[in-house]
């Protein structure tokens, strides 16, 4: 009886301690990413705020109709006991970094769950959305980051994005400081074609975060709500989709 | 790496020599010597003031020596009187222990700390005084002595006795305090042992109290067993005094309670206070009844201390870091929950029961002590959570008590498989605690607060630069280089605000005259130290750039620090570059993370 409670008490206390704590943020090569109530962030080797992703800001997309993805955030949590348990071990044992964080909510079309899952892929920081539509099935799904309100939103070829509305001498004479082509679009016009990659810059011109994107996708950007979409067709009830965003080394 | 092991020791022998003269027992001959080593500093110090000599570090060299030669020479002839015998019951007990802590320590917890790099922050300020001590620097106030101390918590006693390998072995203290905290872990466990041993009166309670001591690690402010710092030290020294508190005479009480205030004034404190009623307890050797009470007070006084967070949280000094050291109760309870699991609850309540039914007059002061220091520790004041480096002893304690009375009376089988599986569960929660600590020190697949090349730096700065050259860097950077080097700062990590300002000013300008210009006007806060001709150097590098990309409030805050060294950036080069390019700079030294500029 003594040694049962003496197993007993162990047992919980584990798996208290594997469960807990850890699945809340990890460290990354260059940062860090943590999970809140409503998004997840990610921080710069600085401590810096560089990007943050929720399905608030994410877009559902049903032929030319657009919603965000959730309006409503009913429950949030960091995966179940036993995959909190299993990210605990393989990170133990195997030095493996993920990050869960569930959603589940609704928006105008009915409730819907998100799964994120942020894995440090050791040369780059993927990002796993896994959409579950419980009654209607989106024809495209709009993957929104929130970058930092100083930073600004470049590309592999070297010209800087803005909205007309938004744009105005000093930004110019930023562009032309930091030896970038100034490019004004609407908020609904997507980026020209060709583009490889989406690059966060700071005020100063230095890469925060570099986000590749496919040929397929159409990349939008909000400059008043610093979102920037990147834009991708799905076809299931469930459907996957997974962004990489590499740190500069 | 083999040297530094060696004088390490002389961290413990020398003060131990020096007071053997006095008396044979370990304990008390190390107090005694490190109160000597105290004064003698002090009287060395005035002596050579008054007459003009400058040769401080020599003096104590000699002293240091002399007192030593004669002290073995003294105890050589001692053990010619008196052949000691070898007790081979102790070697088989502390064989394996020994094993297991080495094992954990360099297996576990420095498996990706190479020597000579650290894993403790504080280990930079205390390296930084002893340096100051060993060139003649002395002043009972820290404060006086470098500005890196902005506040007076303890005498100088610690970075003295610090300060004795530097002055004896002329050795940089970096690799010596690497083994220095191996050996303050070990001291802490054999501590833990003999504590459990004497309240419980049994090795098997012994062993259980040195394996939760070995597994145990407050990864916040406390710190008790890993990290050799005045804080740990006093606790460390004031178990060791309670241990044997009815071997001590009123005059060496006396000594050992001035050593211990000294050490450390606030936990020195508590653990006087403790000390006090330990002797009381003993000469006046209360009924059971009254013990009885004086539990219940206990219980009463904890909870009402623990229950005070239900009212508010009080900042007790007037410093801004007080306000991020002031945590609520589920933060502190979380925090437990990091370093024990369940286990600290559930093992602790059964001892509580265990104790006030069946225990003994030890076992019920140990009670009464562990609920008023816990209860003492989870108050809600800043800083408070400090005084677990000293609670930790006791509640483990308990602890030990709740595993102990389950596994004692089980067949010797039974018992074995329930200690293993009590060497697991702590082996667990203890490698993802300290895993969890490390991880934001993680920098190319070592664990460290200082990397190698910040460390060549440093060696480089103190072999080609004169230690009249101020140096100015961010907090972080100038507080490791200035510890390896030896090479003063204004303030290190405790960088003044107005350093702060005109650092984080110089970030915006692209004027190298202004970036200059600024440069020079920053002054060190100690006016003997405030020398109008003498080099001045601006230290750049990856946590340079890190600290400038922090928002202004948290660089104006002690608080935030870049914690682990950083690589430069192409864009941190290019900003080296554009220095470089001026005249005014010279760029005396250069490795991936740091560059080193000669301010003309």
């Amino acid at each position: 009886m003594r040694l049962f409670i003496i197993i007993i008490i162990g047992l919980s206390s584990l798996v208290f301690t594997l469960s807990k704590i850890q699945t809340d943020h990890i460290f990354i090569k260059n940062g860090e990413v943590k999970t809140a109530a409503y998004n997840i962030d990610f921080y710069n080797n600085s401590g810096k705020l560089i990007l943050s992703v929720s399905p608030l800001n994410d877009y559902y997309y049903d032929g030319f109709a657009k919603d965000h993805l959730l309006t409503k955030i009913k429950a949030s949590d960091k995966g179940s006991l036993f995959q909190q348990i299993s990210l605990t071990i393989k990170g133990l044992l195997f030095g493996e970094k993920q990050l869960i964080w569930r959603a589940s909510g609704n928006n105008s079309k009915g409730n819907i769950t998100v799964n994120y899952s942020i894995e440090d892929k050791s040369d780059r920081i993927e990002i796993t959305r896994k959409v579950q539509f419980v009654k209607t099935v989106a024809t495209g799904i709009g993957q929104a980051v929130i970058f930092c309100p100083d930073c600004l939103i470049s590309d592999n070829m070297h010209r800087v994005y803005f909205n007309g509305n938004s744009f105005n001498g000093e930004k110019m004479n930023l562009a032309l400081k930091l030896n970038l082509l100034p490019f004004v679009l609407g908020e609904n016009q997507f980026f020209p074609a060709g583009i490889s990659k989406i690059i966060v810059l700071d005020s100063r011109g230095k890469t925060q975060i570099e986000i590749p994107v496919s040929p397929r996708d159409q990349i939008f950007l909000q400059d008043k709500w610093h979102l920037l979409e990147v834009k991708s067709v799905i076809k299931d009830t469930e459907s996957v989709l997974k962004q990489n965003l590499y740190f500069p080394s | 790496m083999i040297i530094d092991f060696f004088i390490s020791l002389s961290f413990y022998f020398v003060p131990y020599l020096a007071g053997r003269f006095f008396t044979k027992n370990i304990i008390q001959a190390w107090i005694l010597g490190a109160f000597t080593w105290f004064i003698l500093y002090f009287f060395t110090a005035g002596i050579l003031n008054l007459f003009g000599f400058s040769n401080f570090a020599q003096v104590i060299r000699v002293l240091a020596i002399g007192i030593s030669i004669l002290s073995i020479f003294n105890i050589a002839l001692s053990f010619r009187k008196n052949k000691p015998r070898i007790n081979k019951k102790a070697i088989l007990i502390f064989f394996p222990l020994i094993a297991f802590v080495t094992l954990i320590y360099f297996l576990i917890w420095l498996r990706n700390t190479p020597y000579p790099l650290q894993l403790s922050w504080d280990t930079y300020e205390h390296i930084t005084l002893a340096n100051t001590i060993s060139r003649g620097k002395l002043s009972l106030l820290t404060s006086q002595i470098s500005d890196t101390f902005t506040f007076n918590s303890y005498s100088p006693l610690f970075q003295i006795l610090l300060s004795l390998p530097k002055i004896i072995f002329q050795r940089n203290l970096l690799g010596v305090y690497w083994w220095l905290q191996y050996w303050h872990y070990l001291l802490t466990i054999v501590a833990s042992f003999f504590l459990a041993k004497k309240i419980f009166n049994s090795n098997f309670f012994g062993f259980v109290s040195a394996v939760v001591a070995s597994l145990v690690f407050e990864s916040i402010m406390v710190y008790s067993s890993l990290f050799l710092i005045p804080q740990t030290l006093v606790a460390l020294i004031m178990i060791l005094i309670y241990i044997q508190i009815k071997q001590y005479r009123l005059i060496l009480l006396i000594i050992a309670a001035i050593v211990v205030f000294l050490m450390h004034y606030v936990v020195g404190v508590l653990c006087l206070s403790i000390l006090v009623v330990s002797f009381l307890v003993n000469r006046y050797n209360p009924s059971n009844g009254f013990l009885n009470k004086v539990v219940i007070f206990s219980t009463l006084l904890s909870a009402g201390l623990i229950g005070l967070n239900f009212l508010g949280r009080w900042q007790t000094l007037g410093i801004e870091e007080a306000s991020h050291f002031n945590f609520s109760l589920p933060q502190k309870i979380v925090f437990l929950f990091d370093w024990y699991g369940l286990t600290l609850f559930a093992f602790s309540l059964i001892g509580y029961i265990f104790i006030v039914i069946k225990g003994n007059q030890a076992q019920k002061l140990l009670l009464a002590i562990a609920l008023l220091v816990f209860g003492l520790s989870l108050a809600p004041f800043s800083y408070f959570l400090k005084f677990f480096v000293l609670g930790r002893y006791f509640v483990n304690l308990l602890l030990v008590c709740g595993i102990g009375v389950l596994l004692i009376k089980l067949p010797r089988f039974f018992r074995m498989v329930g200690f293993f599986w009590i060497v697991v569960v702590f082996l667990i929660t203890f490698y993802k605690n300290q895993l969890v600590y490390k991880e934001p020190l993680r920098f190319e697949n070592i664990d460290t607060q200082i990397s190698k090349e910040e460390v060549a730096a440093g060696e480089w700065l103190s072999l080609n630069l004169s230690k009249d050259t101020f140096l100015i860097s961010d907090p972080g950077t100038q507080y490791v280089l200035e510890a390896v080097s030896g090479i003063n700062t204004q303030g290190g990590a405790y960088m003044n605000l107005s350093t702060r300002k005109t650092l984080s000013e110089i970030n915006d300008l692209s004027n190298k005259k202004m970036i200059k210009e600024k440069l020079l006007n920053i002054k060190d806060q100690l006016s003997s130290e405030n020398k109008a001709k003498r080099d001045t150097i601006f230290v750049i590098g990856g946590r340079y750039f890190a600290w400038q990309n922090f928002s202004e409030k948290e660089k104006e805050s002690f608080f935030y620090n870049v914690w682990a060294p950083k690589i430069m950036t192409e864009q941190d080069s290019a900003y080296v570059d554009f220095l470089k390019s001026d005249q005014d700079f010279k760029l005396l030294y250069k490795n991936d993370e740091i560059a080193v500029f000669q301010i003309l």
